[in-house]
C-alpha cells in the first residue's frame, strides 16, 4: 500500500514542526509567548492522533480527534486565565 | 424568506472564500525572506453596527478567525472593536474590510437588516497614571 | 485505478497541506516578532491546518458516521480555537504586552495602562 512510508515521513515532518514551537515555548520571553507555542502543540498533537489512528486502522478515530479539538479550547483559556493572573 | 437564506449561503461562501485567501497571504509572509517583508502591523479602532450579545460574539470570533486580523477587545458602550491586523496600508483600508464583513455578517444573521449605523466619533481615552508612560 | 486509491491520493495531499501550515506557523512563532502577529500565524494552523488534516484522515477512512463526526469536529474546532486565540490575545493585552516597534498605528496605547477598562 503506498500510505505506509507517507504516513511515516508526515510524522516525522510533523514532529519537526512540535520540536521548533517547544523551543519557542522554552526560550519565549513572556508567559504569552509560551501559551501561544503550546497552543501551536496542541494543534500539532491532533495531527499527530489522527495520522497514528489512520497506522493502527482504529475504530473510534473521530471519536478521539473530536475529543481532542474540544480539550485544546480548555488548554487555551486556562493558559490565557494564567497569562492575565485572574484578570479577564 | 427566501432571500434570507441565500443571504446566509452567500455569507458562508464569501467567508471562505476570505478565510482561504488570508490564510494564503498569512503563509506568504512567513515564507518571505526578512528584506521583503510586506507586514504592515496595525491595531485600530474599528466603529461596529453589532448590537446583541450573539453578533458582537459572532463578529470578533470571524474576524480572529481569518489569520491575520485578530480582534484584542471590545468596547460594548462606545460601539469599538479593537482589530490588529497584520497587512494594514492605511486606517480607511482596515475598517473598510472589518466594515464589510461585518455588513455581510448582519445581513446574514438578521431576518430584516434593520439599523446598520456606526459611531461616528472615536471614544476619547486616557491613561489612567502619568502621562509619560504610555507610548 | 479503482476509487478507493483515488480517495487515499486526495487524503494525503489533504493530510501534507496541514501539516505543511503547521510547520510554517511554527517558523512563524521565530520570524515574527510581537505576541499578536504569533497568534496570527497559529491561527492559519488553528484553522486551516488542522481542518485540513481531518479533511484528509476522513477521505482515507471514509464512512457516514464518520463524516458526521469529522464535520462536527472540524466546526468545533474553527469555533473554539477562535475563542481561545482571542483569549490570549486579550491577556496579553492585560498583561501589557507591547506590540512591535514596527507596529505603525497602535489605537489601544491610551488605553494600555488602564488594565480592566475595556470589560
Amino acid at each position: 500500500m503506498i500510505s505506509e512510508w507517507t504516513l511515516e515521513v508526515a510524522l516525522i515532518l510533523l514532529a519537526i514542526g512540535m520540536v521548533i514551537a517547544a523551543v519557542r515555548g522554552l526560550i519565549g520571553p513572556r508567559t504569552m509567548d509560551r501559551a501561544v507555542a503550546a497552543d501551536l502543540i496542541f494543534f500539532a498533537t491532533i495531527g499527530f492522533v489522527a495520522l497514528i489512528g489512520l497506522r493502527t486502522n482504529i475504530e473510534a478515530l473521530f471519536d478521539i480527534i473530536l475529543i481532542a479539538t474540544l480539550l485544546g479550547f480548555m488548554a487555551a483559556l486556562s493558559m490565557a486565565r494564567l497569562g492575565s493572573g485572574g484578570r479577564r | 424568506m427566501m432571500s434570507w437564506s441565500f443571504r446566509i449561503i452567500g455569507f458562508l461562501f464569501w467567508y471562505a472564500k476570505e478565510f482561504i485567501i488570508s490564510n494564503y497571504t498569512v503563509t506568504a509572509e512567513v515564507l518571505r525572506l526578512r528584506g521583503r517583508s510586506k507586514m504592515r502591523p496595525a491595531i485600530i479602532a474599528v466603529p461596529a453596527a453589532s448590537r446583541s450579545d450573539s453578533e458582537w460574539t459572532m463578529i470578533s470570533s470571524l474576524i480572529t478567525l481569518t489569520p491575520g486580523t485578530l480582534t484584542i477587545t471590545i468596547s460594548k458602550e462606545h460601539g469599538i472593536l479593537y482589530v490588529h491586523g497584520m497587512f494594514v496600508e492605511s486606517r480607511e483600508q482596515l475598517v473598510a474590510e472589518i466594515q464589510e464583513m461585518e455588513d455581510r455578517l448582519l445581513r446574514a444573521m438578521r431576518r430584516v437588516p434593520g439599523d446598520l449605523s456606526r459611531p461616528t466619533q472615536l471614544p476619547v481615552v486616557r491613561p489612567l497614571d502619568e502621562a509619560g508612560e504610555s507610548r | 485505478m479503482e476509487p478507493d486509491h483515488i480517495a487515499d491520493i486526495f487524503g494525503l495531499v489533504f493530510i501534507f497541506v496541514g501539516i505543511a501550515t503547521i510547520v510554517i506557523s511554527a517558523i512563524g512563532l521565530f520570524k515574527l516578532p510581537d505576541l499578536y502577529l504569533r497568534a496570527s500565524a497559529v491561527g492559519t494552523s488553528a484553522g486551516l491546518g488542522v481542518a485540513s488534516i481531518v479533511f484528509g484522515a476522513l477521505l482515507m477512512d471514509f464512512s457516514g458516521l464518520n463524516l458526521v463526526k469529522a464535520i462536527i469536529a472540524i466546526v468545533a474546532q474553527l469555533l473554539t480555537s477562535a475563542v481561545g486565540s482571542m483569549a490570549i490575545a486579550r491577556a496579553g493585552y492585560l498583561n501589557n504586552a507591547l506590540p512591535a516597534p514596527i507596529t505603525h498605528i497602535d489605537e489601544l496605547a491610551m488605553t494600555r495602562r488602564e488594565v480592566s477598562g475595556g470589560r
